[in-house]
């Protein structure tokens, strides 16, 4: 029998896996609403960095690629990048976009596992559309189900984004 | 045969054993979940008297069955609480069937919590908030400090065998045979998040063996720690046995495994508390009373408690 190091906390060896990739093929269906009505849409997400501010300071707090939920959703800041279809006018090649930014999650009932909310802003990319946006969260069961709400002030066809973000990891 | 056309039945051979794995895993994995929803409509069952007061001034060793892997022990002037859920759900899909047989504001100050492994039954940050006020310390599995964000209370990571001591209370870390990730997504990584517990004070000794299947862990534990005078067995989920059997004992087992440890008294738990498996409710406890004559034992030694019953094992 030996004492344990109180000062010591075991580093998660993160790795990419065939599961993992996946769940990321897994979209997230979205709802645009400007001018021409509701337009249906789809985003992936990717978190190229992540710094969690809530994990346990003996532990690393960075993650690449990916987080664990309770990482990101008891309260993190994170770079996300999103490919993203929305069906707009001008054809498939004006559909196919990308927004990328930054977001801020808090843990709001059990240390983010039950509910959490976050605020981002980010750039979105489409042939025809360019320019910022602006969003809020919520998401329950660790994360796996959240909605976004997002307002672009300058994309006329999709000024209002309601996303249902389902991300299981 | 052609050897082209042996490496195609191999392949459709091994396809069909994968879509038939599947098929059971997805079947297995779609019979837990109708069961959680079905359990979500259902009136948690209310309990008729809660003990307010669960300090026993008469006692040296003593536990109180708050339900699932929760039982508060009291050691003489220290009170121990394993596996901590005093939510509604776990998970916020599988509801609670009983409600918690001690109420979170009765809780007196707990010198030591024990975690014995990730999943959400077993490791409840919503319940973590409800009681760290009252927590002195947390002890975890080796990994397992990652998934305990935003703590206000020191939280401990022990490896198997290694020990943490405060004012004489001394926690050893103890292997037994389970799983460590937490969403599924992480089992690749989260390999060693699983452990049993042995709390020593004052000459008692009390393990906890959390979530195991059973092993030869038993014994190992024994050998180190002879005159274990409690030992906390989870019982269920007993069914479908050929896919639980890898993670958990069944009530013979759990025999079995208390047999080994060489311990005076047994509390029975991880049953009839949550949905997490295909036992009826009242199965676990009433297979593990038909076998107790068998094996030479009675409810003296194996104390086989009701949601919020307390039993006195030990007095001044």
């Amino acid at each position: 029998m030996s004492w344990a190091d109180v000062a010591v906390a075991r580093n998660p060896e993160l790795e990419l896996s065939l599961d993992w990739a996946l769940l990321q093929l897994i979209p997230s269906p979205e709802l645009g609403f400007g001018e021409g009505g509701a337009r249906f849409g789809l985003r992936w997400q990717l978190t190229p960095v992540l710094y969690s501010f809530a994990t346990d300071a003996r532990l690393d707090r960075f993650r690449w690629l990916i987080a664990e939920p309770v990482v990101r959703h008891s309260g993190s800041l994170e770079v996300f990048l999103s490919p993203e279809y929305l069906a707009l006018d001008g054809g498939a090649g004006a559909r196919f976009g990308a927004r990328g930014g930054l977001r801020a999650y808090f843990g709001v009932h059990g240390r983010g596992d039950n509910l959490s909310v976050s605020l981002g802003s980010n750039y979105y990319y489409f042939r025809d559309e360019q320019g910022l946006s602006f969003e809020a969260g919520a998401y329950v069961l660790f994360g796996a189900l959240g909605l976004v709400l997002s307002y672009s002030p300058s994309f006329d066809s999709a000024r209002w984004l309601t996303t249902l973000r389902l991300r299981y990891f | 045969m052609p050897d082209g056309w042996r490496r195609r039945s191999h392949l459709a051979a091994l396809l069909a054993l994968s879509v038939l794995v599947g098929c059971g895993r997805a079947g297995l994995l779609l019979g837990f979940l109708g069961r959680n929803v079905a359990s979500l409509t259902r009136p948690m069952d209310r309990l008729p008297a809660r003990i307010t007061e669960p300090r026993r001034d008469d006692a040296r060793l003593a536990a109180l069955w708050v339900g699932h892997a929760t039982a508060l022990v009291q050691m003489d002037d220290k009170f121990i609480l394993t596996d901590p859920v005093f939510t509604d759900t776990v998970g916020q899909i599988s509801k609670r069937l009983v409600e918690p047989g001690l109420a979170p504001e009765n809780l007196p100050e707990v010198d030591a919590v024990l975690v014995s492994h990730m999943h959400f039954d077993h490791l409840s940050l919503g319940t973590l908030d409800l009681i760290e006020d009252r927590v002195a310390r947390v002890y975890l599995p080796e990994g397992g400090a990652v998934y305990v964000p935003s703590s206000g209370v020191p939280t401990i990571e022990l490896p198997s065998w290694r020990s943490h001591e405060v004012d004489g209370l001394r926690v050893t870390a103890v292997p037994v045979r389970h799983v460590g990730f937490r969403y599924s997504g992480d089992r690749a990584w989260m390999t060693h998040s699983f452990t049993g517990y042995v709390v020593e004070y004052h000459g008692l000794r009390v393990y906890f063996g959390g979530d195991t299947a059973y092993s030869r862990a038993f014994r190992d534990t024994a050998e180190r720690f002879p005159d274990i005078d409690l030992a906390i067995l989870p019982i269920a989920p007993i069914h479908p046995r050929a896919f639980m059997c890898r993670t958990h004992t069944d009530p013979g087992e759990a025999l079995t495994a208390f047999a080994d440890l060489g311990a005076r008294y047994m509390l029975p738990v991880h049953f009839d508390t949550f949905v997490n498996s295909l036992d009826e409710y009242g199965e676990a406890p009433r297979a593990l009373r038909g076998l107790l004559s068998g094996r030479g034992l009675d409810e003296t030694r194996v104390a086989v408690l009701s949601h919020g019953e307390q039993r006195v094992f030990l007095r001044r």
